[in-house]
């Protein structure tokens, strides 16, 4: 925070000198399982409340919870470092290769025109020919399972949103992209207004404790292959959309999860997992179908996108506090529930909302 | 069994609840989805392992124990299954995999190397410590999967990190010169300061829990505002607002309690300018534990790590 008041500056010091100096009864911290828990985002309701309210009010969790978030940057590998922005960046090359790539099979093919227009548009596509799958990921530690409801126990028979998972195979893979140019259209509903950031009062980052952060990049250490013209086969329309119903017939839906904030997908049952870029941080995810994924996050905030995660549309929050689960049966029915245990559902796709 | 899961933290005696049970096909699945069955962990270890990590949960009635099972870190939890059973092949992976991570985080804490004895430490109770007689116990044990066995690792060492450097610093001596202590504030000043650190303490009891850690994490333990998001989800632009945001009302909680005791404007600079100097020896209390824990149920509290 800014120094130029004097009576900012007294009650900077006053904080800094005293909020450390707490005493603590040990005997009411949560133990270190609960706080990792707490710090992945695994707890909800009552033992999120308590927890969060303790570590609010107790110097030692906070300085154990500062050392794990400091330990947590440092621990990054190094191919998720914000790549060096030389005047020359080969990973420039590797979305400028995907975009020449679909502008050229948006010119070839008539079908994949309709499709990126359609997703343009927030809308859903019809099957196409099935692109190559999206490279499989060697993570750097042993991959944990899905944290958010297996959309395999959800049938998603009545669900329209029918994206196929060879065009969200393909999607998946732009989303793997480092962190260079977006590329990615974004539908994004913008509700409300937050209030203008005091530029004089605002608090001073640390330029000597800023780790440098990668925006939510999958740790990736080989670019993968562009999509070219050649592997999109020139086959009769007819061929390609049967082609395309058997991919979505054979095809597993996918598991979703929250890690760390960050919405992560598994397309093989949670041996592996890529980051999907999401436009905030979310505390809960739920994806009924494999198109289909809700996520909700802090102060109300909810997102769904019905193409499986490559754009995203922020609805109307249905609660000013925090939200911590969400379930849903399709892209127009959800259920949210807050900090408080107040549940609120949706018929529309969350333009409206309810007390459940 | 050679390589069979058979240590406490797999299958050793716990009362479990009804409603924590874990079927036998739900507990195969989620085996399956674990890869358990590469560390040669039985289903029915891997079901008592789930079983634990849903009592520690608190799952309450109603909640759907499968979709609480299959939000845990499975591969995790078989891992550290294993290796508290004493899987060689486990506990090699897991040196390979999570050795390091326990020394970047010590660096990172430490970045003198300060804590890198803490790790060692840590890695031998990972191991297991047996006393003489009785069963090898790692610290795994207390590992139930809710999140991922990086940050479970980092939480246990970071704890003992700090619970290391609070003791040192009871324990530090005074010094013998007292000409080196600071002198008493004359009566006036102490007036001062017990309206202004009152003022605070009844400013920070009004603020809700996500404000009191913002300004805890952000003053006390000089976490970046890019940490801070990081840690509650909140993008860093958000953080700031709402540092701004608290700051603002606890100086404005502080100016209203001077005002309101008779000081004037000027009054009230120089009391705050004081107070910021030298906060003197009030008994603070717990400033910012003023809020008891709504319902606080030390059910969630296991055995301290």
């Amino acid at each position: 925070m800014s120094a130029a008041d004097p009576r900012d500056r007294a009650v900077d010091s006053l904080l800094r000198r005293t909020l450390g100096e707490t005493p603590v009864d040990t005997r009411q911290c949560p133990d270190a399982e609960t706080l990792a828990a707490w710090m992945d985002g695994a707890l909800n309701g009552a033992p999120l409340q308590s927890t969060e309210t303790h570590v609010a009010g107790c110097a030692r969790c906070q300085a154990i919870t500062a050392g794990m978030t400091v330990a947590a940057t440092a621990a990054r590998p190094a191919s998720d470092a914000a790549p060096a922005r030389g005047w020359f960046d080969w990973r420039w090359m590797v979305p400028l290769a995907a975009g020449a790539a679909a502008v050229l099979a948006w010119a070839v093919l008539p079908e994949s025109r309709q499709t990126v227009d359609t997703l343009a548009r927030g809308g859903t596509a019809a099957p196409v020919a099935e692109l190559p799958a999206a490279p499989a990921e060697a993570p750097p530690q042993s991959q944990p399972a899905p944290a958010s409801e297996p959309a395999a126990s959800l049938k998603a028979g009545s669900d329209t949103s029918a994206a196929t998972p060879a065009v969200v195979a393909g999607r998946s893979r732009r989303a793997e992209l480092p962190a260079a140019p977006e590329t990615v259209t974004e539908t994004v509903t913008v509700t409300g207004s937050a209030p203008l950031l005091d530029a004089s009062t605002t608090p001073p980052d640390r330029p000597a404790d800023i780790v440098a952060e990668a925006a939510p990049a999958p740790a990736a250490t080989a670019p993968p292959p562009a999509p070219t013209a050649q592997t999109a086969p020139a086959a009769p329309a007819a061929d390609r959309t049967r082609a395309g119903q058997a991919a979505f017939k054979a095809a597993p839906s996918p598991l979703w999860r929250v890690n760390a904030g960050r919405v992560e997908r598994s397309g093989d049952n949670g041996a592996s997992w890529q980051d999907v870029p999401a436009p905030s941080p979310v505390r809960a995810v739920a994806g009924p179908s494999a198109a289909v994924v809700w996520a909700a996050g802090s102060r109300g905030g909810v997102l769904r996108s019905t193409d499986g995660g490559a754009t995203w549309q922020t609805l109307t929050a249905p609660s000013p506090t925090d939200l911590v689960s969400v379930d849903a049966t399709s892209d127009q029915h959800a259920i949210v529930t807050d900090t408080a245990g107040a549940r609120f559902e949706t018929h529309d796709g969350g333009r409206t909302w309810a007390k459940a | 069994m050679p390589g069979h899961c058979s240590a406490p933290a797999c299958d050793g005696p716990v009362m479990i609840s009804p409603m924590h049970r874990v079927d036998t096909t739900l507990a195969a699945r989620l085996h399956d989805r674990a890869r358990a069955s590469r560390w040669q962990v039985s289903v029915e270890a891997f079901g008592a392992a789930l079983e634990r990590s849903a009592a520690k949960s608190g799952l309450p009635a109603g909640s759907s124990l499968e979709r609480y099972l299959s939000s845990l870190h499975l591969e995790d939890l078989a891992l550290a299954c294993a290796c508290a059973g004493g899987h060689d092949e486990a506990w090699e992976h897991f040196v390979r995999e999570f050795r390091p991570v326990l020394y970047r985080a010590a660096d990172a804490m430490a970045p003198g190397g300060g804590a890198r004895d803490v790790a060692d430490a840590l890695y031998a109770e990972l191991y297991g410590v047996s006393n003489s007689g009785e069963a090898r116990t790692s610290l795994l044990t207390y590992f139930h999967g809710r999140s991922s066995l990086a940050t479970w690792l980092r939480a246990v060492l970071s704890q003992r990190v700090i619970d290391r450097a609070r003791t040192w610093k009871r324990l530090s001596p005074l010094p013998e010169d007292e000409s080196a202590l600071p002198a008493a504030p004359p009566a006036s000043a102490s007036r001062c300061l017990e309206r202004v650190m009152a003022a605070l303490k009844d400013a920070l009891a009004r603020l809700d829990d996500r404000d009191r850690l913002r300004l805890g994490w952000y003053h006390a333990q000089q976490m970046t505002l890019a940490a801070i998001g990081k840690a509650l989800g909140e993008h860093e632009a958000t953080v700031s607002r709402q540092l701004t945001r608290a700051r603002k009302q606890v100086r404005a909680g502080i100016e209203t309690a001077l005002t309101a005791a008779g000081l004037s404007s000027s009054e009230i600079d120089d009391c705050m300018a004081e107070a910021a100097a030298d906060p003197g020896t009030m008994d603070v209390g717990e400033l910012l534990g003023s809020r008891k824990i709504a319902g606080g149920d030390r059910s969630f509290h296991e055995e301290p790590v």
